[in-house]
C-alpha cells in the first residue's frame, strides 16, 4: 500500500468520524483534517520537481484557508450562538447507517470500476466519489442550518480531492479563482450563520415587505 | 474596447456607492450606469458587424454573437430595472432604506453577469456564475424579512449545489481526455473546445450528466426546482427580475456553450437528458400552476415551464435551434415584464393572492394592462416572439419524429393554458375590492414594459435584419443532428 493510499484512508476516516461522532464540532474539525490531509498529500505529490505556482497556491488553499481559517471562524461563531453541541447528519438508526454505507460503499465501486488497473488512482476517485454522495446524503436530510452548510463543504472537500486526478493541474488564475469563489461562499455562509435561529420557520412569519 | 467600457461602469459605479452612500446619489449611479450602457450599446451596434469574432484578455474574454445577443437583452433588462426602481422610491420613501447598498450589491451583481457573458473560459464562466448568486444574495433579503431571508438561504444551497454540480461535469471532461489513448489535455476555452473530438466514454457521459444537471438547477428546471418558485416569490420584484431575466439568462448562456460542446462528444445523450429534463420541468409546473394561488409564485412556475420548452427545444437539435434563441429572448422580456408589473400590483393592494385581488385593468391601467398582456406573451399567443419562438420548437418536433414529445409538450401547454387564464383572468376585470396602499403609477412604470412589449411584437412581426443575422448566428453555434 502506498503513500496515497494511506493519505486516502485517513482522508475516508476524517469524513466518516464526524458523521458517526454527531457533533457540529467534530464535524468542522473533520472537515478542517481532511484538507490538510489533502494538503499533504498535494505536497507530496509534487515536492522535489519544478517550481509550480500552481501547486504553492492550491497547498496554501487547502493548508491555510480550507483547514485553520474557515473551520475555526465558523467554530467560534457557532460558540457565540450557544446551540446544542449535538447533531445527527444522518438519523441513527440502521436504514439511514445502512444507506450511508451503501453509499460510501458505491463511491470506492466506482472508483475501481473507472480505474481497474491502478490501486491508488481508483482509490482516489473511489474516496471523492464516496464523498460526493456522502455529501448529497447529507444534505438532503438536513433541514436549513449547520447541517447542510457541513454537506456543502463536504461537497466542496470531495471535488478538491477529484481536482487531484487531473493531469496538469489547473493554471494558476483559475486556482485563485477558484479560491476566491470558496472564500466569497465561506463569507455569505458566515453571514448567514449569524442569523442561524431565522432560518427555522416560525408561527409568527414577517410578511415581506415590497418597498424596491 | 466595448467589453471594458460595460465592465468598467459597473464596477465604478459599485466603487462609486462607497464614495457616496446616500439614497439620492445611488439613484444618480444608477440612471448614469445605465444612460451609458445604453449608449455605448448603440455605439456598438454603430461599429460591430454581426458575425465578428473578437478576443480580449489572452483569449479570457470573447466578443461573438452569443455574448453581444445577451448582452443587448440584459441591458434592455437592467434599463427597465432602473426604471422601475426609481418608479418604486417616488411612491414609497422605506424603499430608500438602505438603497445605496441595494445599488451596490446591484452594479457587482451586473458586472459579474458580464464577466460570465464575455467569458471564453469555462472555468471563468462557472466562477461569474457563482460570484453572481453571491452577490444576489443580500438583494434577495434586502428587506430583511423572514421569509426573504430563508429563500436567499434556499437559493444559495441550491445554487451552490448545482454550480458544484456544473463543476463536477468541467472536471469529468477534464478527465475524459486524459483516459483517451493520446491522453488530450481538455481546454477549457471555448474556441478550442468546440474542435475538440472525445470517443465516448463513462467520463464524457459524467460530463454530460452532471454539466446539464449542474445547469438545469441553475436554471430552476426540475427535478432540482425547488428553490425558485420561493427565491422568486419571496426576492423583491426587482430582484425576482434579476434573477429571472438577467441570472437566468447567464445560466442560458452557459448552458447554449456547454451544449456546443457537448453535442461533439455525444448527442444522443445530451439530447435524451435535455427532454428529460424539459418534460419533466413541464409537468411539475403545469401541477402546481393549478394549486397556486400566488401572483409572484404562478409566474415563477411559468418561469419553470419556459425553462421546460427552451431545454426540449435544444434537446430536439439543429432544426429548433433558431426558435430557442427566440423563446429565450421573449421569455426575458415577458418575465420582465410580469414580474414589473406583480411588484407595482402587490405595491399597491399589499397582497399577491389572487383570489383577493379584482379589477386591475380599472384600478391600475398601466400595470393592469401590462400585465395582461404579458399573460398573452406568456401563454404562446400571436403575435408575440414567443408564439413564433414556440411553434419553431414544435415544427422541429415534428421534423425530427419526435411524436411521443410533441404530443407531451401539447398537452402539458393546454394545462398550463387553461390553469392559468382560470387564475389570472378574473382577476384583470370586474370592479376592484381592496382599498389602495398606495398612490396611483408614475410614468416610469409605463416606459420599461413600452418598450419590452414593442420588443416582444417585433420579434413576432418583424426582425430586423441585424437582429435576425445575430439570431442565425447564434442558432448555428448551437449546432445538431
Amino acid at each position: 500500500m502506498g503513500t496515497l493510499s494511506l493519505f486516502l484512508i485517513a482522508f475516508l476516516s476524517a469524513f466518516l468520524l464526524p458523521i458517526f461522532t454527531g457533533s457540529w464540532r467534530s464535524g468542522l474539525l473533520g472537515l478542517g483534517a481532511q484538507t490538510l490531509i489533502m494538503a499533504f498529500f498535494a505536497y507530496e505529490t509534487h515536492a522535489g520537481t519544478d517550481f509550480d505556482l500552481s501547486w504553492l497556491l492550491q497547498i496554501a488553499d487547502l493548508a491555510i484557508l480550507r483547514s485553520f481559517v474557515v473551520p475555526a471562524i465558523l467554530i467560534f461563531e457557532l460558540q457565540k450562538l450557544r446551540i446544542s453541541r449535538d447533531i445527527d447528519y444522518v438519523p441513527p438508526n440502521f436504514l439511514y447507517w445502512g444507506a450511508l454505507l451503501l453509499l460510501i460503499g458505491s463511491g470506492i465501486w466506482f472508483g475501481f470500476l473507472v480505474f481497474p488497473e491502478n490501486f491508488d488512482q481508483s482509490l482516489l476517485c473511489g474516496t471523492a466519489a464516496a464523498g460526493f454522495l456522502t455529501a448529497f446524503f447529507v444534505l438532503s436530510l438536513q433541514p436549513p442550518g449547520f447541517g447542510q452548510i457541513f454537506a456543502v463543504l463536504l461537497l466542496e472537500n470531495s471535488i478538491v480531492l477529484f481536482e487531484f486526478l487531473a493531469h496538469p493541474r489547473l493554471e494558476f488564475v483559475w486556482q485563485v479563482t477558484a479560491s476566491l469563489i470558496y472564500l466569497a461562499l465561506f463569507l455569505v455562509i458566515r453571514t448567514f450563520l449569524r442569523h442561524l435561529a431565522d432560518l427555522t420557520p416560525s408561527d409568527d412569519e414577517v410578511r415581506d415587505r415590497d418597498f424596491i | 474596447m466595448i467589453l471594458y467600457l460595460y465592465l468598467g461602469y459597473a464596477f465604478l459605479g459599485f466603487l462609486t456607492t462607497y464614495v457616496l452612500p446616500t439614497a439620492v446619489a445611488a439613484r444618480r449611479i444608477l440612471f448614469f450606469v445605465s444612460g451609458l450602457n445604453i449608449l455605448t450599446l448603440a455605439w456598438a451596434f454603430a461599429t460591430i458587424s454581426a458575425p465578428q469574432i473578437d478576443f480580449f484578455l489572452s483569449r479570457a474574454f470573447v466578443s461573438d454573437p452569443s455574448s453581444r445577443l445577451f448582452l443587448t437583452l440584459v441591458m434592455q433588462i437592467w434599463v427597465g430595472f432602473t426604471g422601475y426602481v426609481a418608479n418604486r422610491l417616488t411612491l414609497n420613501h422605506l424603499a430608500a432604506h438602505n438603497f445605496h447598498l441595494f445599488v451596490r450589491y446591484s452594479l457587482l451583481f451586473l458586472f459579474f453577469c458580464l464577466v460570465a457573458i464575455f467569458s471564453n473560459h469555462l472555468i471563468l464562466t462557472w466562477a461569474a456564475l457563482e460570484a453572481t448568486t453571491l452577490t444576489v444574495i443580500p438583494l434577495i433579503y434586502h428587506q430583511r424579512g423572514l421569509a426573504s431571508y430563508r429563500a436567499a438561504w434556499k437559493y444559495l444551497i441550491f445554487s451552490t449545489v448545482g454550480l458544484a454540480l456544473t463543476f463536477f461535469g468541467l472536471l469529468c471532461l477534464y478527465q475524459a481526455g486524459q483516459v483517451q489513448n493520446e491522453a488530450i489535455a481538455v481546454p477549457f476555452y471555448l474556441d478550442e473546445l468546440r474542435n475538440l473530438t472525445l470517443t465516448p466514454n463513462i467520463w464524457t457521459d459524467l460530463a454530460i450528466f452532471f454539466s446539464i444537471l449542474g445547469l438545469a438547477t441553475k436554471l430552476g428546471l426540475a427535478p432540482m426546482y425547488a428553490w425558485l418558485p420561493e427565491t422568486y416569490d419571496h426576492a423583491p420584484p426587482s430582484v425576482t427580475v434579476l434573477l429571472a431575466a438577467v441570472q437566468f439568462n447567464c445560466a442560458v448562456l452557459m448552458l447554449f456553450r456547454m451544449i456546443a460542446v457537448l453535442r461533439n462528444v455525444d448527442s444522443t445523450l445530451l439530447n435524451g437528458l435535455l427532454i428529460a429534463v424539459g418534460l419533466l420541468s413541464l409537468a411539475v409546473a403545469a401541477v402546481n400552476i393549478i394549486v397556486t394561488n400566488n401572483l409572484k409564485r404562478l409566474i415563477a412556475y411559468a418561469s419553470i415551464n419556459h425553462a421546460g420548452v427552451i431545454a426540449l427545444g435544444l434537446g430536439v437539435g439543429k432544426v429548433g435551434n433558431y426558435g430557442v434563441v427566440l423563446y429565450v429572448l421573449s421569455n426575458a422580456l415577458v418575465k420582465a415584464m410580469l414580474f414589473f408589473s406583480a411588484g407595482n400590483i402587490k405595491a399597491r393592494f399589499g397582497t399577491k393572492t389572487m383570489t383577493e385581488l379584482q379589477g386591475l385593468i380599472k384600478d391600475m391601467p398601466y400595470s393592469g394592462l401590462f400585465f395582461m398582456i404579458g399573460i398573452f406573451a406568456l401563454l404562446g399567443f400571436a403575435p408575440f416572439g414567443s408564439f413564433i419562438g414556440e411553434v419553431m420548437i414544435m415544427s422541429s418536433m415534428i421534423e425530427a419524429g419526435r411524436w411521443l414529445v410533441f404530443t407531451a409538450l401539447c398537452i402539458l401547454i393546454i394545462i398550463t393554458f387553461v390553469a392559468t387564464g382560470r387564475s389570472v383572468f378574473p382577476m384583470l376585470w370586474g370592479q376592484p375590492k381592496l382599498e389602495p396602499h398606495e398612490r396611483g403609477e408614475s410614468i416610469y412604470t409605463l416606459i420599461p414594459n413600452l418598450f419590452y412589449l414593442s420588443m416582444l411584437l417585433s420579434m413576432g412581426i418583424y426582425i430586423p435584419a441585424i437582429g435576425n443575422e445575430v439570431i442565425l448566428a447564434v442558432a448555428k453555434q448551437l449546432g445538431g443532428p
